[in-house]
């Protein structure tokens, strides 16, 4: 059970404490509420490259980093599909440099042309090492516009094309942030030895007087159902044939969401789950096979992706690995399996509590999908999924029409 | 509010750090405790000194470490990873070149069940031929993949390099390394290595009353004749400063990496060295990433790391830069040592370097899982917790000809080793 309280600006702002005196450190959270979901179709890549950009001095402050880690801090950020997300933790005594920090990046950025020439290299080269110099980088450059045709989760987070993000300006940095970063668009956690009221009055303080700008409504366009298989083949210098298999699934609001996670653990979760346990150690057909559930905001995909045994033809492979979809599909788990599961569910959300940066993210994360006391209703809600659930989910995720194909061929492979 | 204005520091005047008890289990082997947390959960790591250092061929250490979770006498692979599952318990298995270890994660009401299961993977396990041959099948291809990657490569070469003549540090795994054992091998390797006399053990988390009984039932029951055979094994520690160029076509990205040998922990200079590291290329802020990506944007990361291993210590440098600018990025870095060299380093950086490391040490002792990851890599060189208490003692009090005098004596280009790939 984590204990916390929340409190609201009159600004909109959120800010959630979960007091924690057995350490010396505080972790602080500000998770702003857009991701390359919110992007425009031609501007992508954005939201992270305007990540890299608040990191490049605000209106008042030249350096973020520089008087963090001067207060004995660390910090970073991330930007998925759905949110932006920067962390901090320091020494408990140091907190108001993080309170001063992060509320003068809220408050306005310097907007330093240098700062943007600089970024748009660095994201460039982030493009190449992560996606392009890389063996299977690609993979979801081409898995997710195969997938979605309408919705913005057609494209990565660093964004389609490295032109994106070169023909980035200052204008659309400033719209950008005129449009999200604002307080009531953003929600503020700390987790380690600070009091509650000292954490209001902080926020008092230093945030309250951030002015909110009207909320654009902008609706990000849903994807309609599937309704055939699709197919794409890739051929790259790569060491070994991969499939890649991407289903629509349910959204993170959605009731199935529990039991989706769980049937990803049912098929791969551990050695002995059953996918991994017949295909790669009983029948060696794959070298390597995992399933995953996206679980985004929006309606997510549920990834079947296995690495071929060498002499094993693409052929093989689907169907083996059809067939153990049409078991999962038909007959319900044992006992045993779902026990398996939630067990091993609990036990990961009771170690991922350990972690004061954990805990500050993870209460961000819930108040966005809908209040931070449903981090207390987790294992609660996975414990309550049943195995008639489970075959539910399963009949409706796969389904051949509801399915793209990635074939990714080595450069020999002739088929 | 003038929001220009810093609100005032304060660093911590001393980092508590915390005393694990130590704890002799019945059959003599040494449990370091660290008791605390909120969460009803246990971290049980057990230690061999059963690292690739000890065996003359790359590979034998790594497999038996690995493969212990592959079945015992009683229990497939499938069996043994079930019955872990079942209690929501992880295992995870580690072999470095210095040491080999099995960590058992779990909820510590099931510390009776899954600690039995741990002693069955350390007394009981089998290897059999085709969890063998499954292992070497997967090490092979994902050894595919990583040729393909200029980060791979330039690693290596540098290893090799830096670490040649059949050095352990400097040993690479090729695709025949995984089928030179026999099942014997293995077997011997595990019974002469996981035993009681050749290990030590960390317990962090939440203990309840039970929970040393439990341990001693099983972790303190355990009996082996075998005379531990300590090895000691001497390599040349000569090696011979050199560029290298590995060409990987149509690389967009070249991977660099430029290094040389350092003393490890158990010299007065390696502390030191740690905040000279932090400097050049250990921190986001550091003058590495402040120039080649702050300021050029040739890279999206750059860094430096003081390694220490029980053996022998290196430092190295390592970026992936575009392919372009690659010449002048060695030139940038080059002209970095050679301040570091040259220059004293000014008092503002200084203090906010120090501040800093002060800072990260006191986060990576936060929490019982962490305090028992610091305690292991003090207690594989014989040292205890009092290195940090001396470690901090050197951050606080280096100064800036102390620096200076580290990188005249340890950071000489010209006696270097240099790799770029791609």
């Amino acid at each position: 059970m984590l204990k916390f309280e929340k409190h609201t600006l009159k600004n909109g702002l959120t800010v959630i404490v979960n007091y924690d005196s057995s350490t010396p450190l505080v972790a602080m959270n500000i998770l702003y509420k857009v991701g390359a979901r919110n992007e425009d179709e031609n501007k992508t890549g954005f939201a992270h490259l305007f990540e890299h950009l608040m990191f490049g001095g605000s209106v008042n402050i030249p350096s973020y980093d520089e008087p963090l880690q001067r207060a004995g801090g660390e910090n970073n950020a991330f930007t998925n599909n759905d949110f932006t997300n920067y962390y901090l933790t320091l020494p408990a005594q140091n907190i108001e440099t993080a309170f001063w920090l992060e509320s003068d990046r809220m408050l306005s950025l310097a907007f330093s042309e240098k700062s943007l020439d600089v970024q748009r290299h660095v994201v460039v080269e982030e493009f190449k090492q992560r996606y392009l110099n890389q063996p299977y980088g690609d993979v979801w450059l081409n898995l997710r516009p195969l997938a979605y045709k309408v919705h913005p989760y057609r494209w990565a987070t660093i964004g389609k094309e490295i032109s994106h993000i070169e023909q980035a300006t200052m204008n659309d940095v400033k719209d950008f942030f005129a449009t999200w970063y604002r307080p009531d668009n953003a929600i503020l956690t700390l987790s380690g030895n600070i009091q509650p009221e000292t954490a209001f009055t902080l926020s008092e303080k230093w945030f309250g007087e951030i002015v909110s700008r009207p909320a654009i409504n902008k609706t990000i366009p849903q994807e309609p159902p599937q309704t055939e298989k699709r197919i794409l083949e890739l051929q790259r210098d790569v060491p070994a044939n991969t499939i890649y298999k991407a289903f629509h699934a349910c959204s993170r609001f959605d009731d199935d969401f529990h039991a989706t996670e769980l049937l990803a653990d049912v098929l791969t979760g551990s050695k002995s789950a059953r996918l991994y346990y017949k295909l790669v150690k009983q029948d060696k057909i794959f070298n390597a096979l995992s399933t995953y559930f996206t679980g985004d905001l929006d309606k997510g995909l549920f990834i079947i992706d296995g690495r071929l045994e060498e002499k094993i033809s693409f052929e093989t492979a689907e169907k083996a690995l059809d067939d153990e979809l049409a078991k999962i599909t038909s007959e319900l788990i044992s006992e045993k399996e779902l026990t398996i599961v939630q067990q091993k569910t609990e036990s990961a959300l009771v170690f991922s509590e350990m972690n004061i940066a954990n805990r500050a993210l993870n209460l961000a994360y819930f108040e966005m999908i809908g209040g931070a006391e449903l981090i207390n209703k987790q294992i609660e809600a996975y414990r309550s999924v049943t195995r008639e659930k489970i075959l539910d989910v399963a009949k409706n995720i796969f389904r051949q029409e509801n399915e793209s194909v990635l074939y990714y061929k080595t450069k020999e492979d002739k088929k | 509010m003038n929001r220009a204005i810093e609100p005032e520091l304060r660093l911590p005047e001393k980092i508590t750090l915390p005393e694990p008890e130590i704890i002799s289990l019945k059959n003599g082997v040494k449990v370091y405790c660290v008791n605390a947390g909120e969460q009803e959960i246990l971290k049980l790591e057990v230690i061999f000194r059963a690292g690739e250092w000890y065996g003359e061929k790359i590979a034998l250490a790594t497999m038996v470490n690995k493969l212990m979770e592959a079945g015992t006498s009683t229990k497939t692979a499938y069996e043994l990873s079930q019955a872990f599952d079942f209690y929501g318990a992880y295992i995870e298995t580690e072999c470095t070149s210095d040491v080999a270890s099995v960590k058992l994660f779990t909820l510590t009401r099931f510390a009776k069940e899954t600690f039995s299961l741990l002693m069955e993977m350390l007394t009981d396990a089998v290897f059999p031929e085709e969890e063998m041959e499954l292992f070497a099948t997967q090490n092979i291809q994902q050894l595919r993949i990583n040729r393909k990657k200029v980060e791979y490569l330039a690693r290596i070469n540098f290893n090799m390099l830096l670490f040649p003549s059949g050095h352990p540090y400097g040993r690479i795994a090729d695709e025949e390394s995984y089928r030179q054992f026999s099942q014997a091998d293995l077997k011997k390797w595990y019974t002469e290595k996981y035993c009681p006399q050749n290990c030590i053990a960390i317990l962090s988390g939440k203990t309840d009353d039970n929970t040393l009984q439990y341990l001693n039932d099983t972790l303190g029951a355990w009996k082996s004749d075998v005379q531990h055979p300590m090895v000691e094994l001497n390599y040349p520690s000569e090696f011979t400063p050199q560029k290298s160029f590995v060409p990987v076509e149509g690389a967009v990205q070249s991977a660099i990496r430029i290094g040389c040998r350092i003393p490890n922990k158990l010299h007065p200079d390696f502390a030191s060295l740690t905040v000279l590291n932090t400097i050049l290329g250990g921190y986001f802020g550091s003058r590495l990433m402040s120039n080649l990506r702050e300021d050029k944007g040739y890279t999206y990361g750059i860094g430096s790391a003081a390694v220490s291993m029980v053996q022998q210590g290196y430092f190295f440098i390592t970026t992936q830069v575009a392919a372009t600018v690659k010449e002048d990025a060695l030139v940038q870095i080059y002209k970095e040592i050679q301040i570091l060299r040259e220059q004293e380093v000014g008092a503002e950086e200084l203090q906010l370097v120090k501040n800093y490391m002060i800072g990260t040490l006191q986060q990576s002792m936060d929490g019982p899982l962490s305090v028992a990851d610091r305690i292991k890599s003090t207690l594989i060189y014989g040292l205890n917790m009092n290195y940090y208490e001396n470690y901090l003692q050197v951050i606080k009090d280096i100064n800036s000809e102390q620096l200076i005098h580290l990188a005249k004596t340890y950071l000489i280009p010209s006696e270097m080793v240099e790799v770029v790939a791609g």
